[in-house]
């Protein structure tokens, strides 16, 4: 029987309410959660069902309304916004729908920019490396605008890589690339993530990409469910 | 790969803020901000530039400038034992005496300043002349020889006259052998409209331009130790005339620093102005900037970075921008000040030094204050932005509050305005003035903007005024920009020269135009014979003695005594006293009486209104004159108001006939002598040599050439202004720029024509313009009436020509600017900018 290990990030009855035009609107409602490190783990639900909403708290992007979260060993919820962004430096990755690359760095740039931040020395080469690794050296000074999107979601893939994140956290990464292009990404992302042995949170409509992951669970009406494996 | 504990180290910030910041200028989404410094900067370097170059002429030439170690000058000749006396101490001694006349070169005529110098000129400076105007100069060890006499460039040009030409100066002729090039005590003043004739202090006898009466000042220099000075000063102040003055390097040119502090004050406020609007322009673009970087920072703070190294990272930015927009600023500056040089130049009496390295500080600070007074708040919450605006790109950065912006500009205006003023009280004042003014453009541009937007018009008009209503802050601050430099050149090209030609108009025609003084008492009755002759009616014929004011009601006067620099001036120099049996026409009796029987006996005055309450006396008042020596003493009898612009004599202290008569007087009269008369004035100047005849309105047309020049200055400086004013148009244009390319492509895509497109943004300036142009104008007027009716009391008319030249201003720049933007919004292809 294998031994029970500490989960990387937890959640405890946490609950998220927003104020709407007709009152106030739960989004998420006492959900349970616990991620064991090395994980890969997919958010699926229909739209406007809180998955980014879930996965923003996760990251400490957000406080909730109630309840606890735990990451990297850190009660998020107890922590100020400062106190969040360093738990997050240069152990957290993120890959966004929409690339969120700085337009005015290059390619290399925007993948040492979490290195930078971090307070990483001799950075440099790392980041070339990843670059590489994603296939993307020729195109290390170039910028975002000069990339396609099939690229600057690599590059992107890159920096969320950069500093070892041990929790990559991925919101519809193929969203906004067409079937092929995605599936590649999707194909880096996976590659990626097993070479460096990351926890993987990823927010997803794509059953597909989903069905690469450990495990599902299902957000609908606020409420989450576990998904058996098929 | 190591990682560092703790806050991103400063390297990282301040490599991540450089980089952005050259990324970002040469991709241009600075370029408004940069714009707005570099043309602050300039304005203000370009002044800062020019005023350093004349201090340290000044300060350069300080030592010389009295020609001496210390300069002795009185209206009463220095007793001529002192000569000895300095010597005996070791002194070197030289004398000189300085008094106007009207020289003549065959029919030519000049009013000039006569120099005459004595043997040792100068002490000290240096002297030099030259063979004609523009030949190469030679210094000088001494003045001109007897016989000979030296001038101004500008004299040989008045006079037509080559260098050998003989000149009437009084009753003797002289030879004019060189061009004075260079003298080292050349006027005190600032300005000199008369050009200087140095001549031999030997031939002044034989000129009989000096007489007891006449008003020259005499002054005795001497060169030597300091403790020998004070020596010479103990032992023989009792025996200088009374009213002496004793300068020394020290006091170096105490009117010309004053002169030089108000111009400095002047046109450095001027500057202001443009920074000012520079300011509007940088919270524009700043307001945009701050949009625009919101992904940037969501995302560096998702990937951890700390909200302090977010704000580092943009403050030093900031810094750097201030630096980066100095260097092409203070260029411009440098490069602009030697345009002002040359518009100032021959206004000036301080020899100019090439430019020096003092003023790149004061551009510098300005463009670091402006930043962080009205850059920095727009972006200072940046810090804040929500991390999970990187999913949700609908959550905004925290906008800061109006409040603090609103007082982070104020704190900057006023710094701004103290660094020019350098006194707390004055920039104060100034500041409250300035955001007064701002405040009601801002109100006037807002309210014509909401009165606009009310309006209904159609088709491409339609659009292009809903564009320019849209944003009605941004607007407002387009629109109060463009107007207020548009005002302030109006005021300075237009009102101006009106409000000159409503003073002359209100002249009467007949208005005396010469004013002759120096008339000796046994000339008298040849001179009225002479005007009979000739059918001329002098306006009175005065007499007038040069007296100091000692005591009133017993009590000494002292300048150091009076706070205000004119009341200093008038209690120390000598004014005229005259005398008259009636009261002169143009005055008006206000208090007390006129004089009686016995006032002749007893003594009485009559004071001008204004003089007694600048000084300090009224009715009833005792006060004693000192006359060459000799004190007079005498009550106030009567106050009068006087029209001093009938520009008839008139005088301060007028006495009953018959009280001052046993003191030596000269004469003064004032005459209208029509145009076309110049052989009459010839031949006035030919009978009587030793009069001195200004020619009121060659004067009047010397002021004005050099109040244009000064004029000129100042509106190159206030071009800057409408600079200023342009890059708050081009600000407020970039900050829309994306929802105009957007809504042009939109429009194009619902099958617009291109033309369609570029008429909207036509139709948005030029309404932009000619809206600026109607409040310019009626700031201008209301600025013209007020000057008009309470400074200077004239009949105020509506100029016609303002609301021309206004449109054509304001028309004209905005068309100008919007020609170079329409190809931008209406060539983009419609497909990229929908995307």
């Amino acid at each position: 029987m294998p031994q029970p290990v500490a989960p990387i990030m937890e959640t405890r009855r946490l609950t998220q309410k927003v104020a709407g035009p007709e009152g106030e609107l739960v989004i998420l409602h006492e959900i349970d959660l616990a991620v064991a490190p090395g994980e890969a783990l997919a958010i699926v639900g229909p739209s406007g069902a809180g998955k980014s909403t879930l996965l923003g708290l996760l990251a400490g992007l957000d406080t909730p309304s109630e309840g606890e979260i735990h990451l990297l060993g850190e009660r998020l919820d107890r922590l100020d916004e400062d106190g969040r962004a360093r738990v997050r430096a240069g152990q957290v990755g993120f890959v966004f729908q929409s690339f969120q690359l700085i337009d005015g760095l290059t390619a290399l740039e925007n993948v040492l920019l979490p290195l930078e931040l971090a307070g990483v020395t001799a950075a440099a080469a790392r980041a070339a490396s990843l670059l590489e690794q994603v296939g993307l050296t020729p195109r290390a000074r170039h910028y975002p605008r000069q990339l396609s999107g099939g690229e600057q979601q690599r590059v992107a893939l890159a920096r969320a890589f950069a500093g070892e994140p041990r929790v990559l956290f991925a919101d519809e990464p193929t969203g906004n690339l067409d079937s092929v292009t995605g599936q590649r990404v999707i194909e880096l992302l996976f590659a990626l993530r097993e070479r460096h042995g990351s926890t993987l949170v990823l927010v997803t409509h794509d059953a597909q990409l989903a069905a690469r992951c450990d495990r599902r669970v299902r957000i609908a009406a606020g409420q989450l469910s576990e998904e058996l494996a098929r | 790969m190591s990682r560092a504990s703790g806050a991103t180290p400063w390297s990282v910030v301040s490599g991540l803020a450089l980089r952005g910041l050259w990324r970002e200028l040469r991709g241009g989404s600075l370029g408004a901000m940069l714009l707005a410094l570099c043309v602050a900067v300039a304005a203000v370097s370009a002044v800062a530039f020019f005023t350093d170059r004349v201090e340290r002429g000044m300060q350069a030439q300080a030592g010389e400038f009295l020609a001496a170690d210390r300069r002795l000058s009185s209206a009463n000749a220095f007793d001529a034992a002192l000569d000895e006396d300095a010597r005996a101490l070791g002194l070197r001694v030289a004398r000189t005496l300085g008094f106007p006349s009207v020289i003549m070169a065959g029919e030519a005529s000049s009013l000039v300043q006569i120099k005459a110098v004595g043997e040792g000129y100068p002490l000290r400076g240096r002297l030099a002349s030259a063979d004609a105007p523009g030949g190469a100069e030679r210094d000088e060890a001494a003045g001109p020889a007897p016989g000979e006499v030296w001038g101004e460039a500008r004299l040989f040009a008045v006079l037509g006259v080559q260098p050998g030409a003989r000149l009437a100066v009084g009753h003797a002729s002289l030879r004019l052998t060189r061009m004075l090039a260079a003298e080292p005590d050349a006027g005190g003043e600032f300005f000199q409209p008369a050009p200087t004739l140095m001549m031999n202090l030997a031939d002044v006898p034989a000129t009989g331009l000096v007489t007891p009466v006449s008003r020259v000042r005499h002054q005795l220099l001497l060169a030597g130790p300091d403790a020998a000075l004070t020596r010479f000063a103990e032992r023989t102040q009792a025996r200088w005339p009374s009213g002496a003055r004793s300068e020394g390097v020290e006091d170096a040119r105490p009117e010309f620093r004053a002169a030089l502090d108000r111009a400095r004050q002047f046109l450095g406020l001027s500057a202001v102005v443009a920074v000012l609007l520079s300011g509007a322009a940088l919270v524009l673009a700043a307001r945009h900037y701050q949009s625009r970087q919101q992904d940037s920072a969501a995302l560096m703070r998702a990937l951890g970075a700390s909200s302090s190294t977010i704000l580092r990272l943009y403050v030093l930015r900031l810094v750097a921008l201030g630096l980066a927009a100095s260097v092409p600023g203070v260029l411009f500056g440098f490069l602009a000040q030697f345009g002002l040089a040359a518009l100032m130049e021959g206004l000036l009496t301080v020899r100019l030094p090439a430019p020096g390295l003092g003023a790149v500080g004061m551009g510098l600070a300005t463009a670091q204050v402006a930043l962080l007074g009205f850059a920095l708040p727009a972006l200072v919450r940046l810090h804040r932005t929500p991390p999970l605006r990187v999913l949700r790109r609908d959550l905004p950065a925290p906008t800061p509050g109006s409040a603090l912006l609103f007082a982070a500009a104020l704190l900057a205006m006023g710094l701004l305005v103290l660094m020019q003023a350098r006194e707390p009280t004055l920039a104060l004042v100034l500041s409250l003035g300035l955001l007064g003014l701002l405040g009601v453009v801002y109100l006037a541009a807002w309210g014509a903007l909401r009165l606009f937007g009310r309006l209904r018009f159609s088709g491409g008009a339609r659009l292009g005024l809903a564009a320019l209503t849209r944003h009605p802050h941004a607007g407002a601050a387009q629109l109060s920009a463009l107007s207020l430099g548009l005002a302030v050149l109006l005021v300075l090209g237009v009102v101006r020269v009106d409000l000159l030609e409503a003073w002359r108009t209100q002249l009467p025609a007949d208005a005396p135009n010469y004013f002759a003084i120096n008339i000796q008492p046994d000339e008298l009755p040849a001179l009225q014979a002479f005007f009979a002759e000739e059918g001329i009616r002098p306006a009175g014929v005065y007499p007038m003695l040069r007296a100091r004011l000692t005591a009133i009601n017993e009590r000494p006067v002292r300048g150091e005594d009076y706070a205000d620099a004119r009341a200093q001036r008038l209690a120390l120099r000598e004014f005229n006293l005259s005398w008259a049996a009636a009261l002169p026409s143009d005055n008006r009796l206000l208090a007390g009486r006129w004089w009686t029987a016995g006032d002749s006996e007893s003594g009485a005055f009559s004071i001008e209104e204004g003089i007694g309450e600048r000084l300090g006396f009224g009715l009833g008042d005792r006060l004693r004159f000192d006359i060459n020596g000799a004190p007079v003493e005498a009550v106030v009898r009567s106050v009068r108001s006087v029209q001093w612009d009938s520009m008839r004599p008139n005088f301060f202290v007028v006495a009953p006939p018959g009280f001052l008569d046993r003191h030596p007087a000269q004469y003064i009269t004032s005459f209208h002598l029509p145009a076309g008369r110049e052989e009459t004035y010839r031949r006035l100047l030919e009978r009587f040599p030793t009069l001195t005849l200004f020619d009121l309105d060659a004067l009047l047309a010397q002021v004005r050439g050099v109040m244009d020049r000064a004029t000129v200055a100042v509106q190159y400086v206030f071009l800057f202004t409408v600079l200023a004013g342009l890059t708050v148009l081009h600000a407020a244009f970039l900050s829309t720029r994306r929802e105009r390319l957007r809504e042009a492509a939109l429009l194009r895509v619902l099958g617009a024509r291109r033309r369609q497109v570029a008429g909207a943004l036509l139709v948005e300036f030029l309404a932009l313009g000619m809206l600026a142009a109607v409040l310019a104008t009626l700031a201008a007027s209301v600025l013209g009436m007020g000057l008009s009716v309470w400074v200077f009391e004239l009949p105020w008319r509506f100029n016609a020509a303002l609301p021309l030249w206004a449109l054509a201003g304001g028309v004209g720049l905005t068309l100008l600017f919007v020609l170079g933007l329409m190809r931008q919004v209406v060539s983009a292809p419609p497909g990229r900018a929908l995307r």
